[in-house]
């Protein structure tokens, strides 16, 4: 299974190697168990800085996609399941419904992005 | 020096070691590299070429005249050695010093540098915009088999036990260096590879272009070099400290002769495996307009 990433992209490095290693998960390329390159190996053959794969390997992990040991980086075995969770996508479907319900309460957009911050800061 | 089998033998390695080592091989890596440039030229293929042509050309230039030079230069100590070595011991030891002189000095001064400056270049050129991987963690025996790994390490421990059982039963003055010589690379070889063996396969890329079919191939030859090295270098550990201890005994003309053979086969070697690369490499990555990159 081939990974591919494009410097030209306007999607960040690391999120294509989420998107790309969640997909393989999903459509079984990638299966339950299966050893991931190490963080290293990747780095090098993708001519990319180490921490970006190793930011990506720890957001995969976050959600439950693989699992990461002494002995290297795995699918976890429930890998297929949480790969279709997009943790992203819900946060982001989550804040368009409060900020639709703020507007509605006749809030302007810079007391919403006032009031983000400030939750933010807490 | 008396007409025998042994002068004989002597005389045509010799001559062999000259016309390989000085002017076959080197003619036959010239035509290479010109074949190079002229069906790949460097306005059409400029990742292809991270020093300027015309760099390349005078160092190619260079290498010519340095081989040329020291081929006729062997070709003359080969001639007076005929005419007036006092033995054939004397005759092998014209031969031994002419190959280090006609093998190392075009290598060390000419040919290293320049494909350190290569690399270098190479390394140093941006990477394609889009880059591909293969999602799986490669391992030692992915390049080679586990044969080849486990001749390296037999023939290797096979040496060390050697330097043991000369250090316990044979040491003396003479023993003394080879044995310190021949452990010490035998110890260095056998680190590399079971560093080879254990750590975890993340090898530099040699070139950031180099098709994901070549690079697998540049590392499966970089393996096995190892591998192929410490077996190589086992064997020849232990003849060579069985002889300092005199458990075996050859006549010290015919130890001339193994150094010289084994260069002819290497310098053949070298330019054999310039010649398969350039028949099975993918040059299509190094073109102006390609911008993409498989996986290995």
């Amino acid at each position: 299974m081939q990974i591919t990433i494009d410097d030209r992209s306007p999607v960040p490095v690391f999120s294509q190697l989420i998107s790309q290693i969640r997909e393989a998960v999903r459509s079984g390329q990638l299966k339950p168990g299966a050893t991931l390159p190490a963080i290293r190996q990747l780095a090098v053959e993708l001519q990319i800085n180490p921490n970006t794969v190793a930011k990506a390997y720890r957001l995969l992990e976050r959600d439950a996609v693989i699992e990461t040991g002494p002995r290297g980086s795995f699918v976890h075995l429930e890998g297929k399941k949480h790969s279709r969770v997009n943790l992203g996508a819900d946060a982001l479907s989550a804040l368009s419904q409060i900020v639709r319900s703020l507007r509605t309460k006749g809030l302007t957009d810079s007391e919403i992005r006032n009031a983000f911050v400030s939750v933010m800061k807490e | 020096m008396t007409s025998n089998f042994q002068t004989y033998l002597l005389t045509g390695v010799f001559a062999s070691q000259i016309i390989v080592i000085s002017f076959y091989a080197p003619q036959r890596w010239r035509r290479s590299c010109a074949l190079l440039l002229e069906r790949y030229p460097a306005e059409q293929y400029p990742r292809l070429y991270p020093l300027p042509k015309q760099e390349i050309e005078r160092k190619l230039a260079i290498f010519k005249a340095t081989h040329l030079a020291i081929g006729f230069g062997a070709t003359a100590v080969f001639v007076a050695a005929l005419l007036f070595a006092r033995s054939p011991y004397w005759f092998a030891v014209c031969m031994g010093e002419s190959v280090v002189v006609q093998f190392t000095v075009p290598l060390y001064i000419i040919a290293l540098p320049l494909w350190i400056r290569i690399s270098k270049g190479l390394r140093a050129m941006p990477p394609p915009h889009r880059r591909s991987a293969e999602l799986r963690q490669w391992r030692v025996t992915d390049f080679v088999s586990p044969l080849w790994i486990g001749l390296g390490f037999g023939l290797q421990t096979l040496g060390l036990a050697c330097s043991a059982a000369v250090y316990l039963y044979w040491l003396n003055a003479h023993t003394i260096l080879p044995l310190v010589i021949a452990t010490g690379t035998g110890a260095c070889l056998l680190g590399v590879m079971t560093y080879t063996l254990l750590a975890p396969q993340g090898a530099a890329r040699p070139d950031p272009y180099l098709s994901g079919a070549d690079t697998f191939r540049v590392r499966q030859r970089r393996y096995r070099m190892r591998f192929g090295a410490g077996a190589f270098y086992g064997i020849f550990q232990t003849f060579y400290l069985l002889l300092s201890a005199q458990l075996i005994r050859i006549d010290s003309a015919y130890q001339y002769v193994i150094p010289s053979v084994l260069l002819q086969l290497g310098a053949l070697l070298l330019v054999s495996n310039a010649d398969y690369g350039f028949a099975t490499r993918d040059f299509s990555v190094y073109r102006a307009d390609s911008g993409t990159q498989a996986a290995p």
